[in-house]
């Protein structure tokens, strides 16, 4: 597949993706906020309005039950006291307020025990009053009287107060909490918006400059003609990835081509080491990068004796054997070329003299202890040279060819080094 | 003893019709000396408990003649009617009862405050005077 269009895709996904996390931050946060409006809600359905309810309920009550004794008294009918029962209505309102959680009973510690004890002295004072015909309580009794009726109706009255309070409050928490929803929304959804806008232009402008840098690039590749109108649309996009990816897979083929031809254009078909042309190209990178270099020239001693004796096969074999020593024995980046016939170049780059001549005549005495094929042994002659003053590997060869004739000419299997 | 039995009678029937007369007086460390009808009911209730800045204690009549001659010119109400009032006033915790006067208790204890009530109109006392009702 195309690759930009792979990148391309993956930026498409960005705004989408964007807006579905920031979707998501949106709808965490409203859950939260209004689960709270829910909980007051909640509060005030289930808690409040009910306990407001009966707290209002108990004033009457306790209204009704103040009337109650006066009649009782004024009709001297002990039966029409207020009874327990009276009583025990608003003990029951009161209860429930308190297990409704509506009230801090901390306030309130005793208002039951409060209550049952002004209603049991109110009864007691009625009941006396009514059986003795006394109307007037002693002075002590009534303020006592007046004064547990006075704190139970300011206890009721502070109670449906204070609830009503609470209702107040929740009520008023609930309108906060909505109006920052709507107000949180306004302010998300125009942020989201602007977000929104920026990523998908970020994304297009970027989209845009690849596509036009693509569309150059096709131009002078003669994919495209300068005439073709092409616009940043799929379907054009889809046919150009076409296209492209077309040209491309041939384009790779080629490569693939050339590289095959370049590397057989520079190796030699029999030892696969470098042949001479291989030179030339060495050649140009160590005088332009200016690289010391030593230079060894080897020739295989009575070669042609060999293949006279042995014919051409066993002297093949001996080249690939020869060869495969020669690669074994240099580093990795030492160049092995096989100059001509049963001459060798061996190329290597960052080398001292010194070194350059121990690894010669390691060659050389390693060539002389391997059994080859057929002929037992090879000797080989080398001869030395270095990088000359202007870096020129053929004037070095040159030079390490006089020393390799040297060698030859004072008895061979011998590295001489050209001085 | 027919005609003293008839006798009896019919001074038990005019001494029963007789009009208690009837004066207002504060104790004498009061700084009041006039009254209005209206300032009286509303005293006598408790409904007002200062005049003038100044803290007035009522104190209730024990006769019982007295109190109802009183309660029905000055409160304009009967006697079942103002226990009905206290009974309600007291049992809804809104205040108590006027205290009964002790005329010899009363004398003994002088605390300067400033007491009122009502007395037949001869009654003669010692720390008290006589309002003027407007």
């Amino acid at each position: 597949m195309f690759y930009p269009k792979i990148k391309i895709v993956h930026k498409l996904i960005i705004p989408p993706l964007s807006a579905f996390i920031l979707g998501l931050l949106f709808i965490f946060l409203m859950v939260s906020e209004i689960h709270g409006v829910q909980d007051k809600i909640q509060n005030l359905e289930v808690n409040l309005i009910p306990s407001v309810e009966k707290s209002t309920q108990n004033l009457t009550q306790l209204k009704n039950i103040s009337e109650k004794f006066v009649f009782a008294i004024l009709a001297s009918e002990i039966d029409m006291l207020p009874t327990s029962k009276d009583a025990q209505n608003i003990e029951e309102n009161l209860k429930a307020i308190i297990e409704n959680r509506s009230l801090e009973m901390v306030q309130y510690p005793n208002i039951v025990k409060s209550f049952k004890s002004y209603f049991t002295f109110a009864h007691r004072q009625a009941k006396r009053m009514i059986s003795h015909s006394e109307y007037e309580a002693s002075a002590s009794e009534a303020l006592d009287l007046m004064k547990q009726y006075k704190n139970i109706e300011n206890d009721f009255l502070n109670i449906n107060k204070y609830l009503k309070n609470q209702i107040m409050v929740n009520t008023k928490a609930v309108k906060e909490i909505t109006s920052q929803i709507i107000d949180f929304t306004i302010v998300f959804m125009v942020i989201f918006a602007f977000f929104l806008f920026t990523v998908s232009y970020v994304v297009y402008t970027d989209f845009n400059h690849k596509f036009r840098i693509l569309k150059t690039k096709l131009e002078e590749l003669d994919v495209l003609n300068k005439d073709d109108n092409i616009n940043l649309n799929l379907d054009e996009l889809s046919m150009l990835s076409m296209k492209i990816n077309h040209n491309i897979e041939t384009f790779k083929n080629l490569e693939k081509e050339k590289n095959e031809i370049e590397y057989l254009a520079n190796r030699d078909q029999l030892t696969n080491l470098f042949n001479r042309r291989y030179i030339e190209i060495v050649h140009t990178a160590i005088k332009k990068n200016q690289v010391n270099f030593g230079v060894m020239i080897l020739d295989i001693d009575f070669f042609k004796r060999i293949n006279d004796t042995y014919g051409h096969d066993i002297g093949d074999a001996v080249l690939v054997k020869f060869a495969h020593i020669l690669k074994d024995y240099t580093r990795e980046d030492d160049i092995v070329v096989r100059y001509g016939g049963e001459e060798f170049v061996i190329i290597m780059q960052n080398i001292s003299e010194k070194i350059l001549f121990t690894n010669a005549e390691r060659l050389r005495k390693t060539i002389e202890m391997t059994d080859f094929p057929k002929i037992d042994k090879v000797t080989v002659s080398i001869g030395l040279a270095f990088n000359t003053e202007n870096y020129d590997i053929y004037e070095s060869i040159k030079y390490a060819d006089v020393a390799l004739y040297q060698a030859k000419e004072s008895g061979r299997n011998k590295v001489i080094v050209y001085l | 003893m027919r005609y003293l039995l008839i006798l009896i009678i019919l001074v038990g029937i005019l001494h029963a019709k007789e009009d208690v007369k009837i004066k207002i007086s504060v104790s004498s460390s009061c700084k009041l000396t006039t009254l209005d009808r209206m300032e009286i009911k509303e005293i006598f209730l408790k409904k007002r408990e200062y005049l003038d800045g100044e803290l007035i204690i009522v104190l209730d009549n024990p006769d019982k003649l007295v109190y109802r001659q009183f309660v029905k010119i000055y409160i304009h109400k009967t006697i079942r009617e103002m226990k009905a009032y206290w009974m309600r006033m007291l049992f809804t915790g809104k205040t108590i009862p006027p205290e009964k006067l002790l005329l010899t208790k009363f004398n003994k204890d002088n605390d300067n405050m400033c007491y009122i009530s009502y007395f037949r109109k001869n009654t003669k006392l010692k720390h008290w005077k006589t309002l003027e009702i407007r």
